[in-house]
């Protein structure tokens, strides 16, 4: 039926087709995993920024309360403690610890500012809670899209054929989710009487 | 196999309402008057044609009312998911304002009470408007004590964001306006949005059996053209903004 010629050119096209298929498949599994990696790098340094500023707030914060009671003094170095964990976070865990302690103290911090007239009277309590409001409001969003550009990436990887390229091509088989404690990351809501 | 996620793309389902055609003014909870809308809606639309052309501008400010059942249900809004899927500002310049309504009865008449406020900041907006001063301006307007017009608050919380926008943001020397002009200007309109906006006369004529079709046609063309041309389909839309979850929650107990 088919003559010798003819059956080295089917072959030959058949096999053209199949590298061509593979290369593509190849070239868009590897640019899916460079995306989905970057995606995770950008919202990691978009929770590293939230981070440094809810840093710099409480040291505003401190630095505005003065004369703290004797029994406030345990919420003072519980700040610091934070602060201190904070700056020397190396580690993604390390950096998880310590946004789960800053955000511990700081809402300690804000029950103890409730208690001195000068500030909660002045009305300038109410502004800074709307600012902490916000910020851990900021945290939450940025946690929950590295959280979710995680799950893409890990689901990805491990579907078929992107298995064999995080493989061929050294992507990590799996990232960390950004984990916290329950209700350490519960945002602040003002309410009026 | 393209064409089939195209279709199961477009079909995926949105997880709050699409904005209504005018936008800057979403009333789901339908507690405002026609002419708060109507104002809203025009200030929103010469804010973004105003400050299209400024550095960091095209800035949107949007205003969406809900009614909820109970005050747990409010946790089922996400005011960041809200925002981004309505893509509010040009360059994640915009403001999204939430109130939250809850029923009450009170002689046997159902009322809706102000319960929330939640107001979301675009990404870029962040470096121009503080929490801090969204608060003031909420406390001053929304849920000040000068005022119990629910419609007065809200356009005089307009006002003041307009205001800190134009003067903070883009330098505008001042943003006047005068509430009592407002005030009047509800007065003058009369809420018309619960009439029918057909005219039951217009619908017993295309119904009737006395009028011909050609009077039928030459009645109802007119209408369809006015809607396809220059109505229905002449819509305000998001920016493609996106937000980051700064802003404020505002919770009366």
């Amino acid at each position: 039926m088919f003559k010798g010629k003819q059956v080295v050119i089917i072959i030959s096209a058949v096999l053209a087709l199949l590298v061509l298929i593979v290369g593509i498949s190849l070239i868009t599994g590897y640019n899916g995993l460079v995306n989905l990696d970057e995606d995770i790098n950008s919202k990691y340094s978009q929770i590293e920024v939230r981070l440094q500023e809810r840093h710099d707030k409480i040291g505003q914060i401190v630095a505005s309360v003065q004369g703290l009671q004797d029994h406030e003094l345990a919420v003072y170095q519980a700040i610091v403690d934070a602060r201190t964990a904070y700056a020397n976070a190396n580690t993604q865990d390390e950096l998880i610890a310590a946004d789960a302690l800053e955000a511990v103290a700081l809402a300690n911090l804000l029950v103890v500012m409730e208690n001195y007239p000068s500030i909660a009277a002045a009305g300038s309590y109410y502004l800074l809670i709307d600012e902490v409001s916000s910020m851990e409001s900021t945290l939450a969003v940025a946690r929950r899209d590295y959280n979710e550009a995680v799950e893409d990436y890990n689901a990805s990887v491990r579907r078929f054929p992107r298995v064999l390229y995080a493989g061929l091509f050294g992507f990590d088989k799996s990232v960390d989710y950004w984990k916290m404690n329950d209700g350490a990351d519960e945002v602040p809501v003002i309410e009026f009487d | 196999m393209f064409t089939l996620l195209t279709v199961l793309l477009a079909c995926k389902k949105d997880e709050y309402p699409r904005p209504t055609s005018a936008f800057y003014i979403n009333d789901y909870a339908n507690i405002l008057y026609e002419a708060t809308r109507d104002s809203i809606r025009r200030e929103g639309e010469r804010l973004y044609e105003n400050t299209q052309d400024e550095i960091d501008g095209g800035t949107q400010l949007v205003i969406a009312t809900f009614e909820v059942e109970e005050l747990d249900d409010i946790a089922s809004y996400d005011k960041t998911d809200l925002y981004r899927q309505w893509r509010i500002g040009d360059d994640d310049m915009g403001i999204l304002v939430i109130l939250f309504f809850k029923p009450y009865i009170e002689n046997e008449i159902e009322y809706l009470e102000l319960v929330e406020t939640q107001i979301e900041l675009g990404y870029r907006m962040e470096q121009y408007i503080s929490p801090a001063q969204l608060g003031v301006i909420i406390d001053n307007t929304l849920y000040s004590d000068t005022t119990d017009d629910l419609d007065l608050a809200v356009m005089h919380m307009e006002y003041e964001l307009l205001s800190a926008i134009y003067v903070d943001i883009y330098g505008y020397e001042s943003f006047d306006y005068d509430m009592s002009v407002f005030e009047q200007y509800l007065i003058d309109n009369p809420d018309t949005s619960y009439d029918d906006p057909i005219p039951m006369s217009l619908i017993i004529f295309l119904l009737s059996p006395f009028s011909t079709w050609g009077e039928k046609l030459s009645a109802i063309l007119p209408i369809l053209f006015i809607f396809f041309a220059g109505g229905g389909f002449i819509l305000n839309k998001g920016g493609g903004g996106s937000s980051g979850g700064a802003g404020i929650f505002r919770r009366r107990r």
